[in-house]
């Protein structure tokens, strides 16, 4: 039995290194494998053997059917090439051309996308403002620095009798005060919109973007900020990065802060890039009592918390673009938004 | 603001162990923000150290280390604040002196201290002050002028002194007198000369002393008058203590552009309290280094005294607010640290605020973040609410762009975010002018997007191709989002095609109409007409450029091309190519919607080729219930021609 299949085995080989054509090797490869085909015959013999011949018997079959089927493939592929029809892959390819959304675009797709799943609702309000929404009610002093016109763009209009001076909202906090007061508790709001100070130089550009998030509820403490917060910042910059507050100051949170991420680049050792291995985001806060009364909402029962941020500044902290100047954001250089 | 803090003067205050990185990352942490550590030659560490606005008090040497002694016992590091001598008792505080005879208008000065110091020798300060002066970024000059830059730096307080001999002179007239002084606004028109040299016409309403013949001698908060300044020669001086006005020293101080570190300071709004020791350590600091003596009456016109502040709170609110328990005692430790005094009545906590806190505490809230950065906002948990979620408000627009941007970067077009200020000659005549604008080129809000899309092609003239850039801005005067797209491309149909497409994308169902435009070539622009408004338009620019633009509200409640399915037809069309002479200055939409919109069986009329006046049409003929017989085809067939022919004298090709 054994020396019958190392006999077909050897004739095979034989066989198949003399082949000259495809039809050829066909024939060779039914004579064995075919429904009468030799190896078909000798595999049917085994079921007469005994146990320990059987298995033995078995292994060599398998042994020989493998060695033989790779055999007659290694010969039909040296037959294909000397026939095959010529192609050559390595041609270069002709891509596509896409377009390109603008980095702030990209930037406030997936900023809006990690707030809308922990509940919050993205809004917009109006770019041109009154100072009322922009500080007023935001409980700015009226002879606070920002509302000079230093550092605020103010419209050439008459004031507004109820609301004051037209001007360009120099943040997205003034969505808090529109949004507090068209709707009630609880608010989970996301303004992401243009902002303009006057301001220009390599780290400021007169239009800019902000994100601004706003929560008012029972309950609602220091705690659940950072929460918010990290949450964020896990989802945007990794979950390996921590965040930090520190103590600040703005006139329509207390207490407030200045929120800072661990450094990726020196994991929080300190490096060229950060301070002491933090890299700061921006500001933060608990809704000032004042504000709340202001839009009509009790603070004794609720509370509530802020923060608003440059969405080119985030956004930059992350892509690792290392923009020298930010007005390049605002070029139309199609060199420099393809690269953005 | 940003401070230089030189650890070496830090420790004159603060009797810690900690190390100068400990120092930096609890203060950080809990406290000021320190930026940078920097050590010099002499082994010292410099703090580059930020203060928010509303803690001026601690923009000194004292208020820092006032800050740390509260804050590292926190971090189980002790600390304290050493105690510091004056000796007040030498002197009294007066509201007349014989010296000096002042008029004070106490809206713009709350506080006025000043002493005469007789008999002073003018030289260099001990090199201990110097460098000291030199690690905080201050130039030394002579030992009066560094006394005032010293002091100011340690105990945040400005201090000014005038040559006493040059006030006298200006005013005493041939009698004797003491010299005069009128604290007043400034009247418009009024001159100055700095001691920098520098000449200002003011405006009007700045803080200003004349000397009662009408000339000025200090410009009050920013600097003093060159015509009173101490020189090499000075024998008396006038040392001069005052808290100001801080809003009329702000708007002084950013009119004339002299951002002054007096003036930085005296805008955030100082302690009156802190007037007191801060002459006193002037007195005795002067005397010391200049040989001078003080006299032993000050002059001291402070009309409303600091009344002590008191916030009641309980616990409770306060660990509301905080989000966890903070013990009880723990609450008065930390505030008592830093200079609170604490008192309890039943369940009511009432903090009393220390003089320098008291621009900067006025709610329990404030209270709040006192404990809360003292206990460390990084021992707090992360926790996300735990509330309700608000009732979903899905705005469309947001929506809508994401979909035409999405749309429009698939067709190659390239989104740019172009500055909304543009210059007089971009926009028209209802447009926004802005006030203060930072330039003539930035003046005025855009009341199309147009010209700003045409100078980005202009940007790009290394790009020889095909460019196709868009943007989604607001428009002017009223709030408008729109959509705009510039395309440099000859190729008229496939720019045509880029807003056919977007709008089927949009499922809009829409007309278009003729109708020429401002900066369009004549008889190139179409309107783009929805359930009877006009929701945007597109065209051939005069500069040769294909532009289209679209009201995005329009857009979105335009009227929507039904989605329903449809069943696919059970009968194979017939399909073939008919080529057309078509005769001159016949619009091809005018003839494809004669040969579709007249006859129900004709599903499809593509032009598919163009060769002088002949234009092929691939023409699909089709019925729901049957297929086509070549007899009923050839017979709708000839209707259509027979039509064109008589409708735009268009014959077949032979």
């Amino acid at each position: 039995m054994k020396e019958d299949i190392i006999n077909i085995k050897n004739q095979a080989i034989a066989q198949i290194s003399d082949v000259k054509s495809l039809d050829e090797l066909e024939q060779i490869r039914i004579d064995l494998f075919g429904r009468s085909g030799k190896y078909k015959v000798a595999s049917k013999e085994i079921k007469d053997l005994k146990n320990e011949e059987k298995r033995q018997a078995g292994i060599i079959l398998n042994e020989v059917k493998n060695t033989l089927e790779e055999l007659i493939q290694n010969k039909k592929n040296d037959l294909k090439i000397d026939t095959r029809e010529w192609f050559d892959p390595t041609m270069p390819a002709k891509k596509i051309k896409l377009g390109r959304l603008h980095m702030v675009t990209q930037a406030i797709d997936e900023i809006s996308s990690i707030f809308e799943k922990i509940g919050f609702t993205r809004v917009k309000y109006p770019e041109v403002e009154y100072d009322y929404y922009a500080f007023g009610a935001l409980n700015f002093p009226d002879n606070h620095p920002a509302r000079d016109d230093w550092e605020t763009f103010f419209v050439d209009a008459p004031d507004s009798a109820k609301y004051g001076p037209m001007l360009l909202t120099p943040h997205t906090s003034s969505g808090q005060i529109r949004e507090m007061l068209s709707s009630k508790p609880p608010i989970r709001m996301i303004n992401i919109a243009k902002c303009y100070r006057r301001q220009i130089d390599a780290s400021h550009y007169p239009m800019f973007h902000q994100f601004e998030g706003l929560v008012v509820d029972k309950n609602i403490s220091i705690v659940n900020l950072r929460g918010t917060i990290d949450y964020f910042a896990k989802s945007f910059f990794g979950k390996n990065r921590e965040i930090r507050l520190r103590p600040y100051h703005f006139q329509f949170t207390e207490p407030s802060f200045e929120v800072d991420i661990s450094c990726n680049v020196c994991n929080g050792k300190g490096c060229k890039l950060c301070k002491e291995g933090w890299l700061e985001i921006g500001g933060a806060g608990m809704v000032h009592p004042k504000v709340l009364e202001n839009c009509k909402i009790d603070s004794k029962i609720y509370s509530g918390f802020a923060f608003g941020w440059g969405v080119e500044r985030t956004y930059m902290m992350k892509s690792g673009l290392s923009i020298p100047d930010i007005r390049l954001i605002y070029s139309s250089d199609l060199r420099v938004l393809e690269q953005l | 603001m940003d401070l230089l803090i030189p650890n070496s003067w830090l420790k004159k205050y603060l009797k810690t162990n900690a190390s100068e990185k400990q120092i930096a990352s609890c203060l950080t942490l809990c406290g000021p923000s320190v930026e940078k550590i920097k050590k010099t030659n002499d082994n010292d560490y410099i703090y580059s150290i930020e203060v928010t606005t509303n803690r001026v008090d601690t923009a000194s040497i004292l208020g820092i280390a006032r800050e740390a002694a509260a804050i590292l016992p926190r971090f189980k590091i002790s600390a304290s604040l050493k105690p510091y001598d004056l000796s007040e008792k030498n002197y009294k505080f007066v509201k007349k002196v014989k010296y000096l005879d002042v008029t004070v208008d106490s809206k713009l000065c709350p506080r006025f201290t000043a002493v005469l110091i007789k008999d002073i020798v003018v030289k260099e300060s001990p090199q201990a002050i110097k460098l000291l002066l030199e690690k905080v970024g201050v130039r030394p000059i002579n030992n009066i002028v560094d006394v005032s830059n010293y002091i100011m730096h340690e105990l945040g307080q400005p201090v000014h002194t005038f040559d006493y001999d040059k006030l006298s002179l200006a005013s005493s007239a041939g009698k004797i007198s003491p010299p005069k002084m009128i604290l007043r606004e400034s009247k418009k028109g009024e001159t100055i000369t700095t001691l920098d040299g520098k000449e200002f016409k003011l405006d009007g309403g700045d803080i200003v002393i004349e000397d009662g013949s009408g000339e000025l001698i200090d410009l009050c908060g920013i600097m003093g008058g060159e015509n009173s300044v101490i020189d090499n020669n000075t024998k008396n001086v006038l040392l001069f203590v005052q808290n100001y006005n801080q809003h009329y020293i702000r708007k002084t101080s950013m009119i004339l552009g002299q951002r002054t570190e007096a003036a930085i300071l005296f805008e955030k709004g100082l302690d009156s309290e802190n007037v007191k020791p801060t002459i006193l350590s002037a007195i005795s600091m002067i005397e010391k280094l200049s040989g001078g003596k003080a006299e032993k009456e000050i002059l001291d016109i402070y009309s409303v005294s600091y009344k002590t502040k008191i916030i009641s709170t309980n616990k409770e609110e306060l660990d509301k607010i905080i989000g966890v328990e903070i013990p009880k005692k723990n609450i008065i430790k930390y505030m008592t640290s830093l200079g609170f005094e604490v008192k309890q009545q039943g369940v009511t906590l009432l903090f009393n605020v220390p003089s320098w806190r008291g621009n900067d505490i006025e709610i329990k809230e404030d209270i709040a973040e006192e404990i809360a950065r003292i206990y460390g906002y990084h021992n707090l948990p992360c926790k996300l609410m735990e509330g309700v979620i608000p009732a979903p408000r899905i705005n469309p627009e947001f929506v809508f762009e994401k979909k035409i941007k999405n749309t429009l970067q698939a067709f190659g077009a390239v989104e740019v975010y172009n500055l909304s200020l543009v210059s007089k000659e971009m926009v028209n005549e209802n447009a926004l002018k802005l006030k203060n604008p930072l330039g003539s080129d930035t003046e005025y809000l855009r009341t199309s997007l147009m010209p700003s899309l045409q100078n980005d092609i202009l940007d790009n003239p290394q790009e020889k191709g095909f460019i196709h850039f868009f943007e989604i801005a607001n428009i002017y005067p009223k709030e408008i989002l729109t959509l705009a797209g510039i395309v440099k491309n000859e190729k008229y149909r496939e720019n045509k095609g880029i807003v056919e497409t977007l709008l089927e994308n949009l499922d809009i169902d829409y007309t278009t109409k003729l109708e020429d435009g401002k900066s369009y070539l004549a008889n190139q622009k179409m309107i783009v007409i929805s359930d009877n408004k006009t929701i945007g338009e597109y065209g051939n620019l005069e500069n040769g450029y294909f532009f289209y633009e679209f009201d995005i509200q329009k857009t979105i409640n335009s009227k929507k091309i039904s989605r329903k399915y449809k069943e696919i037809a059970k009968y194979p069309p017939q399909i073939e190519d008919l080529t057309l002479i078509v005769p001159e200055k016949t619009y091809i939409g005018d003839v494809i919607a004669q040969i579709t919109n007249h006859q129900p069986l004709i599903t499809k009329a593509e032009l598919t080729d163009i060769y002088e006046n002949n234009y092929t049409f691939n023409i699909q003929y089709q019925s729901e219930d049957h297929t086509l017989t070549d007899k009923e085809v050839e017979a709708i067939r000839t209707k259509i021609l027979s039509n064109l022919k008589s409708k735009f004298g268009i014959v077949t090709k032979e």
